[in-house]
């Protein structure tokens, strides 16, 4: 064939960044804004916060330390410590505001890792991004800054290696990686356990392909391959402060009855929520995708959606695990059988131009100059609307951050002027308490749920309710009380009746309750 | 020489057995499950007022808390049907009626999953395993029973309609608006509307089956595709309006569909009802539905064919409400049931399994076994069906929890306690338990309740004030609020009520069992 009958797209250079492109840098420039603007919740962060400065200073703590309700010997697993040490870090490099910008890059990575595998499962852009949309929209109740989010991008490039894997895409070699990724996981957050769980998936999923002998099952010598490597996961989440210790510590967690009774996001979904309704949702498009499919899950593939499932709907903080994993492989289902050539790839005689692609540049930079702009240190120069900016705390150094819940204000005056005796606090004020006035002042409670025994999880929870106040103050021996009058309305109306207590501060949301003199 | 398989089966085969034992394990668990009180005595009662004053009472007349308030009691032909059999046979009427209206509809219910899949052993099988544990939860007796059959029989009338169209070639059916016996759908709904509020399920099929069947046709046409064996739309759009009109014939008339929405709507119903909330994997309930919701995923994935669009509409629809209901959960079952058992049939055949009958018009060729063996298998089954009749099994001395007619959350002997004393004495504020009230407003109607199963009745406040007086809390300042003269308290679920008055010098013990303390001011 002459060159002069060949198609005119063959001989038009073909743009390096296509509009096919663009829908994923979209979706992941409105996952990226709507990260950025997460108000960060007190209750994780700043407990977080002081114990990696006091890693620091004085190495990993193994006690209570900052509760006067219990002994400060009681022992205390701080498993992520790494996570910590990383928080603390990040503060003294660039203040507060730094850590808020590493949750945001964290995210748009794991979302971005996200698109990745959807892509590579579907052969197509658009359905990545629309992977990405659902995954992230059922999330959305879940991306706070906080050690949880050092496991974002472990769990993501883990679904994408594996999976890379199992479809025959990456060698053998690239396992080496999942040992050295568990290294940091299992120091830096309990999400670790996911990790074995998705390899366990794998595992036993392609051992069964290979079993029932499908024709695209892994060989013997890449099961092989792939059983080593879990065994090296499996021996890197040793390497932790604790050894074995470790197995004991997330049993303790996954049966500790406070945690799985009273903290909201280990309680099961609530489809009435928006982060429910993408959760529902996306589990019917499942249903329908895996019955209609124009191509079958692999056993492997079911075996990760129906084991992540069935955590999702146990507790709310795995169904952002479920989502990164489950949605590529709705995608995949949804998507048209993969071609004999690369998807994506250029027509042979086709070249591909950068400078084709200026426009469409041109658009995937101004995408991304939104997420740029939502960055910490750019926020607050913004004319964001007042109903927003209304949902943050005034922390110094820190604007437009931080949730309204944090008592900052109400804190400077217990530093002023201290409480002199017990102080019993609201359960997030615990955590900001122990980062702003440790060890001058301790807490009654705070975000270490398993530390605290559950008659005490049972008081708290009576006085939150405004009930045996008066009872429950005098049997604890507390002479201040600081409380936030949106979690514990009743508590507040409570202290306003109580005879012998006086009202020291109050704001917009706290208040400071002391004891008369008797 | 004359195949075995080409000869005629002696009655009864294995077949039958199969059926059989299906149908009577599953009137077993209705007849071997004690009546609890919530949702059954004061239907009863209702339907009791309804027969003697003629009339359908419009307010409350039970509660001394809301007495004369507006009530829309939409289900009175269903408590006129207790109060009749109670009246005819007393309790082991009503629950032999119980164990044959789930046996009808879950028996319905198999014949279709048959009917559709030709294999039998494999539909008695899922319906057992998976069906009926997916359902037990709303088993007890209560007008929604009721609903079940009617809920089967449209199931299998709008499949009727749909395989209506006969293959090419074959002899064209009567006159259209009488194909698939659609006709029936209204005079079903006459009876639904007035039976229970989940009449509006009814309709939803009718409408999920008719935008289903234009999705069909649309996607035909956006693959080219000739759109064949497509049942004609209009008289399901026909009968369908009918069946919309019939909706009127109750007391209330377009009343009833305000009604329905209300309930779905107040907010004391979704969220202090159990039922009414998501399902969880923290209860066996909760578990049993995402076991289920799993196996239907995986036989979903890997059937060798597609379900059909209108099957997978109507599952994928139901499924959200059970999602957001766990009371939804049973129609859900339903739906998803004959949907799991064909696209399991097809992924057995291609797997070379056992062989089934052709869908519809085919015979088994399946092993006949013996016929005297199966007669004695059926006979056995049959005794066992004998033996947990409620007239027979208070003879065997079972344990409470199947052996029992009425659960021990009946509060029987501490009413009669209360209805032995002198009139004087009888409070006239009494607080109690909310399933106690059911059982009172039927037992000793001249006592005026606190509360009572009836949720939507009752203002949101009264059910916080009613969980927070049971719960020990704040105790002496709603007992003054509600002028409360009398305490009948659930030894269970009000523990620690029934542990804070009987410390308190104020109150005395009246009456005690196991269950239930009756206590009145000193």
């Amino acid at each position: 064939m002459s060159k002069g009958n060949q198609p005119r797209a063959a001989t038009r250079p073909r743009p390096l960044l296509r509009l096919e492109h663009l829908w994923v840098v979209l979706v992941l420039s409105l996952v990226g804004s709507f990260i950025s603007l997460v108000p960060t919740s007190p209750n994780d962060f700043w407990w977080h916060l002081k114990v990696g400065q006091l890693i620091t200073t004085e190495g990993i703590p193994t006690t209570n330390m900052f509760a006067w309700t219990l002994p400060a010997e009681t022992p205390f697993v701080y498993q992520s410590w790494l996570g910590e040490w990383l928080l603390a870090v990040l503060v003294w490099l660039g203040g507060l505001p730094l850590t808020v910008f590493a949750r945001n890059m964290l995210g748009l990575a794991a979302f971005a890792l996200v698109a990745l595998e959807a892509q590579r499962r579907s052969g197509s852009w658009r359905l990545a991004a629309g992977a990405v949309l659902l995954a992230a929209g059922m999330a959305i109740n879940n991306l706070s800054t906080r050690t949880q989010m050092w496991s974002w991008v472990p769990f993501a490039l883990l679904l994408w290696l594996l999976g890379s894997y199992a479809a025959g895409r990456l060698h053998p070699r690239w396992l080496a990686v999942l040992p050295l990724l568990m290294l940091f996981w299992v120091n830096v957050h309990g999400g670790f356990i996911m990790g074995l769980l998705v390899v366990g998936a794998f595992v036993a999923g392609e051992t069964l392909r290979r079993l029932v002998r499908q024709p695209d099952a892994l060989s013997q010598e890449r099961l092989w391959a792939l059983y080593a490597a879990a065994a090296a996961m499996a021996v890197a989440i040793l390497v932790n402060p604790r050894g074995f210790g470790i197995i004991g510590y997330v049993q303790t967690i996954l049966t500790d009855a406070p945690i799985q009774q009273l903290i909201v996001e280990w309680q099961p979904p609530d489809p009435e929520s928006l982060a429910g309704t993408f959760f529902f949702f996306s589990i019917l498009l499942l249903l329908a995708a895996f019955a209609l499919a124009r191509r079958r899950p692999t056993i492997t593939d079911v075996l990760l959606v129906c084991g992540l499932g069935w955590l999702a709907f146990n507790g709310v903080r795995s169904v952002i695990w479920f989502g990164m994993a489950a949605m590529p492989v709705l995608v995949q289902c949804m998507a048209a059988p993969p071609k004999p050539a690369r998807a994506g790839a250029a027509p042979a005689g086709q070249k591909v131009s950068l400078a084709a692609s200026v426009p469409n540049l041109l658009v995937a930079v101004l995408l991304a100059a939104a997420v740029v702009l939502l960055q910490p240190w750019i926020k607050p120069l913004l004319p964001l609307p007042q109903p927003y900016q209304a949902l943050f705390a005034p922390v110094p150094g820190a604007p437009q951050l931080f949730e309204a819940d944090t008592p900052v204000l109400a804190t400077e005056h217990l530093r002023g002027e201290p409480c002199a005796g017990n102080l019993f606090n609201e359960l997030g004020y615990g955590s900001y308490l122990i980062w702003a006035l440790s060890p001058q002042e301790q807490v009654f409670i705070d975000p270490r749920i398993e530390l605290f025994p559950g008659p005490l999880w049972n008081d708290y929870a009576l006085l939150s309710k405004g009930r045996d106040v008066e009872t429950l103050l005098g049997r604890y021996d507390v002479a201040c009380v600081l409380l936030d009058r949106t979690h514990q309305p009743h508590l507040a109306e409570t202290m306003a009746a109580l005879d012998g207590w006086q009202r020291s501060y109050h704001d917009e949301r706290s208040e400071v309750w002391r004891r008369d003199p008797r | 020489m004359q195949s075995t398989q080409t000869r005629r089966s002696r009655f009864p085969t294995l077949d039958h057995v199969w059926l059989f034992a299906a149908v009577a394990l599953i009137a077993m668990r209705p007849l071997l499950t004690p009546i609890p009180p919530h949702d059954f005595w004061w239907h009863m009662a209702m339907g009791r007022l309804i027969v003697q004053s003629g009339t359908i009472p419009q307010g409350d007349t039970f509660s001394y808390t809301q007495a004369g308030e507006p009530f829309y009691n939409q289900g009175w032909l269903s408590q006129v049907l207790l109060y009749g059999l109670h009246q005819a046979g007393g309790i082991p009427l009503i629950l032999v009626v119980q164990a044959f209206v789930v046996a009808l509809a879950y028996g319905l219910l198999l014949w279709l999953c048959i009917r559709r899949s030709g294999a039998l052993r494999l539909s008695v099988a899922l319906l057992l395993l998976t069906t009926m544990p997916l359902s037990f939860d709303n088993w007890n007796v209560r007008p929604q029973s009721y609903a079940f059959p009617l809920f089967v029989a449209f199931l299998i009338i709008l499949t009727r309609y749909r395989e209506t169209t006969p293959p090419d070639g074959a002899t064209p059916p009567r006159h259209p608006l009488l194909q698939g016996r659609l006709w029936l759908l209204p005079l079903l709904m006459v009876v639904w509307v007035n039976l229970h509020g989940s009449f509006v399920l009814g309709g939803g099929l009718i409408a999920l089956t008719f935008v289903g069947e234009v999705a069909r046709r649309q996607l035909a046409r956006w693959r080219g595709a000739a759109i064949t064996n497509a049942p004609p739309l209009w008289p399901l759009f026909f009968w369908g309006a009918v069946t919309a009109v019939t909706l009127l014939l109750n007391p209330r008339g377009v009343g009833v569909v305000g009604y329905v929405i209300n309930l779905m709507g107040n907010s004391a119903v979704t969220t202090l009802v159990t039922e009414w909330a998501p399902p969880t994997i923290r209860d066996a309930g909760g578990t049993i539905f995402f076991l289920f919701l799993i196996l239907v995923m995986v036989v979903l994935a890997y059937a060798p064919r597609p379900p059909d669009l209108v099957d997978m509409l109507l599952m994928v629809a139901l499924l959200w409400l059970a999602l957001g209901a766990g009371r939804s959960i049973i129609w859900f079952g339903m739906v998803a049931t004959p949907l799991l058992v064909v696209q399991a049939a097809a992924w057995q055949q291609a797997a070379g399994g056992v062989a089934t009958r052709q869908p519809r018009t085919g015979r088994a060729r399946t092993s006949a076994g013996v016929p005297a063996l199966n007669a004695a298998l059926m006979g056995v089954i049959a005794l066992m069906v004998l033996l947990t009749l409620p007239w027979v099994k208070p003879l065997l001395d079972l344990p409470p929890e199947v052996g029992a007619l009425l659960s021990d959350d009946t509060p029987v002997a501490a009413v009669d306690y209360l209805q032995s004393q002198p009139a004087a004495e009888a409070p006239a504020r009494l607080f109690h338990a909310m399933s106690y009230g059911s059982y009172l407003i039927w037992e000793a109607p001249q006592q005026p309740v606190f509360i009572d199963p009836r949720i939507e009745l009752y203002p949101y406040q009264q059910w916080l004030d009613y969980m927070s007086l049971s719960g020990g809390n704040n105790v002496d300042a709603l007992l003054e609020q509600y002028q409360i003269d009398g305490l009948l308290l659930d030894n269970d679920s009000q523990a620690r009520l029934v542990q804070q008055a009987r410390k308190d010098p104020a109150w005395q013990v009246r009456y005690e069992d196991e269950y239930t303390t009756y206590l009145t001011p000193r």
